[in-house]
């Protein structure tokens, strides 16, 4: 009996919990407060926040791997292994990232981005800060490879981040992905200090000609050039951009409904929690609780800082180039944080003219920001894998 | 060590920034191009509607020459002997009917035969 009572005593969490966890539980308590009360891009930092107490509540075996032995060579299971050790498996195999791309292409309309494909540039452009970040993080002593995975944080795009960082330096992909959703939260007080820093009042005030509405044939038929063109051009990008404009086509077509409902609702929903609980799962304190980790929140400030400066700068050229034509203001939302980057711009166009709705022009640039984050991060791969 | 890592860095990032550039201008250029040909398009395809919907009006009677008219109203004339002015003359397409509602027809138009006075 007393035995037995010893034993239920002893595998308690109580006596292997240490500071280092305690840190972390707070630590975790504190992105559920951003997610829960400040509303901090909720959908994936709560999973993420929630993913990171299990890490770190001791015993739980969640991450367990599995006992399997061969015997005539048939695997037999002595230890099935924890829940999280087979749900992580969604991102070690590249699963869950290419899926969220699949949702986010049946939930994204490319119509003002095909209604003025000028704005591709300023998707382009907006990409400055992955590759300066990187040259950042390389200064700091970050290998290639880790430093690439922290550069792609300025590429604002969460799935994208996570993909590149599964392949390049899981180590780092707790803090990576932490810093990715925080500063994604953050684009409306990151933005527009750099936004107004680098435009005039003159530039912040012009109204943009409203473009005509791509036909649906042209809707139709992007998806499949750029998938196309993206696989030759940039063959490991083929996860992502296969199924964003997969996601897409099936939109477009208008012929598949319930596969578009179920990509942009039912999919998409499972696959965000287990991708932020497999993430957030990744957040034990002695990967998180590291200089390193400082280091990418800095530099993942940075990143942000530099893509949007990039943008608004193509932004600024495009406006010389076409005469006044096109606001600066529209080059931040390259950032691919859709539609929050497009909110800013508009905001702050608002601010200058009352009369200047941005929102639809911004989107173009936005949506170009998912594409040339998911080309950046096809480079980076090509360049390092 | 440190600037030849630094080098190296600026080198990919020379590649890695100008690669995106130049895809995403790749895609403008390609873009812009199927617009073009999408406005070429819908422009022909108006223009082709048009000189169909010319072609129409003018079979549809407006050009019908005078014999014709004559022809038709002396046929009508000798059907239900009696004199006529032909004020408007319709062209009624033949639609495709089922064999069912033809003989249906057939019948319906049987029933009510035309009394002749005399």
């Amino acid at each position: 009996m007393f035995e037995h009572l010893m034993n239920f005593v002893n595998q308690m969490g109580f006596w292997s919990i240490g500071l280092p966890q305690l840190i972390m539980l707070a630590i975790s308590g504190i992105l559920m407060y951003l997610a829960i009360v400040k509303g901090f891009e909720p959908l994936l930092l709560l999973p993420i926040s929630f993913g990171a107490m299990l890490a770190n509540l001791p015993n739980s075996g969640l991450l367990l791997a599995p006992v399997i032995e061969m015997i005539n060579g048939e695997p037999v299971f002595h230890e099935a292994g924890g829940l999280y050790y087979w749900i992580s498996k969604g991102i070690k195999l590249e699963i869950f990232p290419p899926l969220i791309f699949l949702g986010i292409g049946a939930m994204t309309d490319f119509g003002p981005l095909l209604s003025n494909p000028k704005t591709f540039l300023l998707g382009a452009a907006a990409q400055l800060g992955v590759f300066a970040a990187f040259i950042f993080a390389v200064a700091l002593g970050f290998t290639f490879k880790e430093a690439a995975s922290i550069g792609i944080i300025g590429g604002a795009d969460g799935p994208t981040a996570i993909y590149l960082t599964s392949k390049l330096a899981p180590h780092l992909l707790g803090p990576i992905a932490v810093a990715a959703y925080s500063y994604m939260a953050l684009v409306p007080l990151i933005q527009p200090p750099i936004m107004k820093l680098l435009t005039t009042e003159e530039e912040r005030k012009v109204v943009m000609e409203p473009p005509k509405p791509a036909s649906r044939r042209v809707k139709i038929l992007f998806p499949i050039i750029i998938m196309i063109l993206s696989i030759l051009v940039v063959p490991p990008t083929a996860p992502l951009i296969a199924m964003l404009m997969g996601g897409n086509l099936m939109r477009e077509s208008g012929v598949v409904d319930r596969l578009t409902k179920m990509a942009s609702n039912e999919l998409i929903n499972i696959v965000t929690f287990f991708l932020g609980t497999a993430v957030g799962i990744t957040m034990a304190a002695e990967t998180f609780l590291r200089l390193q980790t400082i280091f990418i929140i800095i530099l993942g400030v940075i990143a942000f800082g530099m893509s949007t400066a990039g943008g608004v700068l193509m932004g600024k050229l495009m406006y010389k180039f076409t005469g006044g034509k096109v606001n600066p203001l529209i080059g931040s939302a390259g950032v691919s944080a859709v539609p929050m980057a497009a909110r800013v711009s508009h905001n702050v166009g608002l601010e200058y003219n009352k009369h200047n709705y941005l929102l639809m022009h911004a989107m173009g640039p936005n949506v170009a920001g998912v594409i040339g984050s998911a080309i950046a991060a096809g480079i980076l791969l090509a360049i390092f894998k | 060590m440190f600037w030849e890592r630094i080098i190296e860095g600026f080198l990919i990032l020379i590649v890695g920034m100008g690669g995106v550039l130049l895809t995403l201008f790749i895609y403008y250029l390609i873009m812009e191009a199927i617009n073009k040909g999408e406005k070429f398009l819908i422009e022909y395809q108006k223009q082709k509607a048009e000189r169909a919907k010319l072609a129409a009006s003018k079979s549809s009677g407006c050009e019908m020459d005078d014999e014709l008219i004559v022809v038709i109203t002396a046929a009508i004339s000798t059907a239900i002997e009696k004199k006529v002015i032909v004020r408007k003359i319709r062209f009624i397409k033949s639609q495709p009917v089922s064999p069912w509602s033809a003989i249906g027809r057939m019948n319906l138009i049987s029933s009510h035969n035309i009394q002749k006075h005399q």
